[in-house]
């Protein structure tokens, strides 16, 4: 029995030594490991090009919540650990990672041909003068609206306008939008909009299309005078006490949501009659079938100052190779598919995901061209793949989502009023700067 | 195939156990040599040294690396040496602040409320007389045992916007007796006050029967004729309570409250799987979460996380020791 209990502590106590030496399993061993999140699209798009790119290697695709990648992320690359061959990062982090862990990333200048994709996408993944990224999907948004729900006579409102299709072709601003949502919550008391005010993607967006973001040129946060933030702040209030009279109780046009799902949940239900974000929703929008022939889409509303366009940009991301993987393998699995457009890789996810990539020749491909008859543009592809090259162009810098945060933060007390505008941003100011000092 | 290994297990056993002995033997002769005192002494030490090697590289080394990371000032892996910068930048940073004022909320409000529960709990638990008492004292102490993540899943979908609590609420509220008194939904995962309230809401309900158990695990142990005694001299019930229960308790009480005040300062979990996500996190933000957030959201800067650490340590050390000197014998 003694010697039994030897013998266990022996093998327990070498294993345990054995496996604190083991390597991290995942580099140089010919599989190429990808790390991405959303199984309706990015993870379901990397399966389809797994399927083209057939079966001499080993691929396999991890899927997390964005939130988990991010962090997992950069605990690996700061302390050492799991990484994988290949990573989705999402724009407006991309330069965070670049500066951040510099030599952990390949450099991808010399064995992907850039050119061959949107400028302003590669320019989100050069750092220092090298191209890291392998672009992928465009963030391009639209405004989805429900064509049986809203009448013609809630878009009247707007000066010009008399049916829904003339409201559909129009470039309308914000301040149209929330009069429409005014006379369509008044009649029916739903609601035009679901938002997340403590989320700063909508708010992103307004800013997206400003041609403004949250840095002055020198690269400092600039909130107050920047006429982008303030709009988009006031954009925020004006919907969040756009309140009307319904059933005799006051009645707000948006169907507040605390977090994705119940943000994204009323789309397929009919509770909200529009949505307001990047392209890459289409794909969520048309998973509930019973809608079919129910939407339609139309440009971006503007934001109502000067400079301000109906195109805009929310999210998106590109393919990124670590240094220390197998670069070559997944280099090639990636310049295969996503720059030489193999077994016509971007026609399969349009249809299927409704991903709108940045390869520039792909735009020219059937169907892109094609009729969806989920909606009832004549083509929307086409029309997102157009609006996709005339968004403005931003540098988004490093600090992005600190700026979101911290004005996100503070928006609550400019919403009800106890601050102002100036006030809220201010703060806002002191907390993004702390946040990055 | 099968009697090769099982020739093969054999052998490596025969090896294993040769080798085993071997050493044993080698071990005797030399500790034969020695005194029996010194003798004593190292095989004491070779008992402690695998467990010291694991708390070395596991909790020593990262506690002295930590003092060294204070002096770095980083962004990701690009790291320079800056001895009192991160202690300059926490003087001035005001989600510091806020991350400390909101854990210290949760702290003077939570703690008493829940130990103050659990006593009570406990006291009418211990009676004797009381009905189905295991069946309460199980359902008091179950949340203390139910996953985290589900649990905060399930408080999440009861405490949304129109979620069951704010249905019911609304549905009480919907007659004249509750317009009178005021009673209408509020944004328990949003609003600043309510999502506070929320949290120590979900505290207590999942601690107070951890705590409750210390509690009547130490009325276990007090004597039954100290009671009787009280009354014989015609103690009422609060006195017995207030003038017997409460001091015998007191080292228990004592130590509840230092576990609850660490715990309270390294609160995470509930903000974190709550709140974030859910609405704006500045009023509940606390200074763990902010550790996290430093380390791993924001653009990783480990040197200024471990600075927040040491708050943290410093501010528990103090508190325990300001515990220590209230519950001393006057």
């Amino acid at each position: 029995m003694k010697k039994l209990f030897a013998l266990l502590s022996v093998a327990v106590l070498t294993f345990t030594l054995a496996s604190c030496g083991g390597n991290s399993s995942d580099f140089s061993d010919d599989k190429i490991t990808i790390w991405a999140w959303d199984p309706n699209f990015n993870i379901s798009i990397m399966n389809t090009a797994k399927a083209i790119y057939g079966g001499d290697v080993e691929i396999e695709i991890v899927e997390m919540a964005k939130g988990d990648l991010e962090t997992k992320l950069h605990a690996s690359l700061s302390a050492g650990g799991d990484l994988p061959d290949i990573v989705l990062i999402e724009d407006y982090m991309a330069g965070k990672y670049l500066a951040s862990y510099p030599g952990k990333f390949a450099d991808l200048s010399g064995s992907i041909d850039h050119t061959k994709f949107i400028p302003a996408k590669v320019a989100i993944g050069t750092y220092d003068g090298d191209q890291y990224s392998v672009p992928f999907d465009s963030g391009v948004s639209g405004m989805f609206i429900r064509n049986d729900l809203v009448t013609d006579a809630d878009v009247s409102v707007v000066s010009g306008v008399s049916t829904f299709e003339e409201f559909v072709a129009a470039d309308i601003t914000w301040d149209d939008f929330i009069a429409v949502g005014q006379a369509y919550t008044t009649r029916t008391g739903e609601a035009f909009i679901s938002n997340n005010f403590a989320d700063g993607g909508l708010f992103r967006t307004i800013l997206n299309s400003t041609q403004t973001w949250y840095t002055n040129a020198a690269g400092e946060f600039e909130f107050v005078g920047n006429a982008g933030v303030e709009e988009a702040a006031k954009t925020y209030k004006a919907l969040y006490d756009a309140e009307v009279m319904y059933g005799g109780t006051s009645t707000e046009i948006y169907k507040e949501a605390t977090d994705w799902a119940t943000w994204v949940n009323p789309i397929g239900t009919g509770e909200v009659a529009t949505i307001t974000t990047g392209v890459w929703i289409s794909g969520t929008v048309k998973s509930t079938e019973a809608n079919s022939g129910l939407w339609s889409v139309m440009k971006t509303p503007r934001a109502n100052i000067t400079g301000a366009v109906n195109y805009s940009n929310l999210g998106g991301s590109s393919w990124y190779v670590l240094a220390d993987g197998d670069v070559d393998e997944s280099v090639a699995f990636l310049k295969a598919i996503y720059q030489d457009n193999q077994d016509d890789f971007y026609n399969t996810i349009l249809v299927n995901n409704g991903a709108i990539g940045s390869l520039i020749s792909a735009k020219t491909s059937a169907a892109y061209l094609a009729n969806d008859p989920f909606f009832t543009n004549d083509s929307i592809w086409n029309d997102f793949a157009t609006w996709s090259a005339l968004i403005p162009a931003i540098d988004y810098g490093l600090y992005t989502y600190e700026a979101d945060e911290a004005i996100m933060n503070a928006m609550p007390q400019y919403l009800d009023g106890t601050k102002t505008l100036a006030e809220f941003l201010a703060i806002a100011k002191v907390a993004a700067d702390a946040k990055i000092s | 195939m099968q009697s090769l290994i099982k020739k093969i297990l054999l052998t490596i056993k025969s090896l294993v156990v040769k080798i085993y002995m071997k050493t044993r033997a080698i071990i005797k002769n030399l500790l034969g040599k020695i005194s029996e005192k010194r003798r004593a002494i190292i095989i004491g030490w070779a008992f402690i040294i695998p467990a010291l090697i694991f708390i070395t590289v596991f909790i020593f080394i990262p506690m002295i690396y930590s003092v060294f990371l204070v002096t770095q000032s980083c962004r990701g892996i690009v790291c320079e040496t800056d001895f009192f910068g991160n202690i300059d930048k926490l003087m001035g940073d005001p989600q510091f602040k806020q991350a400390f004022k909101n854990t210290f909320i949760f702290f003077i409000v939570q703690v008493p409320i829940m130990l103050t529960l659990a006593l009570v709990f406990a006291v009418i638990l211990n009676n004797p007389k009381l009905k189905f008492r295991g069946v309460f004292r199980t359902a008091i102490f179950l949340p203390a045992v139910t996953s985290l993540v589900a649990y905060s899943v399930l408080f999440k979908m009861m405490l949304a916007p129109d979620g069951i609590v704010n249905t019911t609420i609304e549905f009480l509220g919907n007659n004249p007796i509750g317009e009178f008194l005021g009673i209408k939904p509020v944004g328990w995962l949003t609003d600043p006050f309510w999502q506070r309230a929320t949290i120590v809401i979900a505290l207590l309900w999942r601690w107070t029967g951890y705590n409750m158990i210390f509690y009547l695990s130490g009325l276990q142990s007090i004597d039954k004729k100290v009671y009787e005694a009280a009354e014989i001299d015609g103690a009422n019930k609060l006195q017995i309570f207030f003038k017997i229960t409460v001091p015998q308790l007191k080292p228990i009480i004592l130590f509840t409250a230092v576990m609850s005040t660490i715990g309270t300062l390294q609160l995470f979990d509930e903000p974190f799987n709550i709140i974030a996500g859910s609405g704006t996190t500045v009023s509940t933000m606390t200074l763990s979460q902010y550790i996290y957030n430093v380390s791993f959201v924001n653009i990783p800067n480990f040197g200024y996380a471990a600075v927040v650490a040491y708050v943290i340590m410093i501010t528990a050390a103090i508190l325990t020791v300001i515990q220590f000197r209230l519950s001393r014998e006057d």
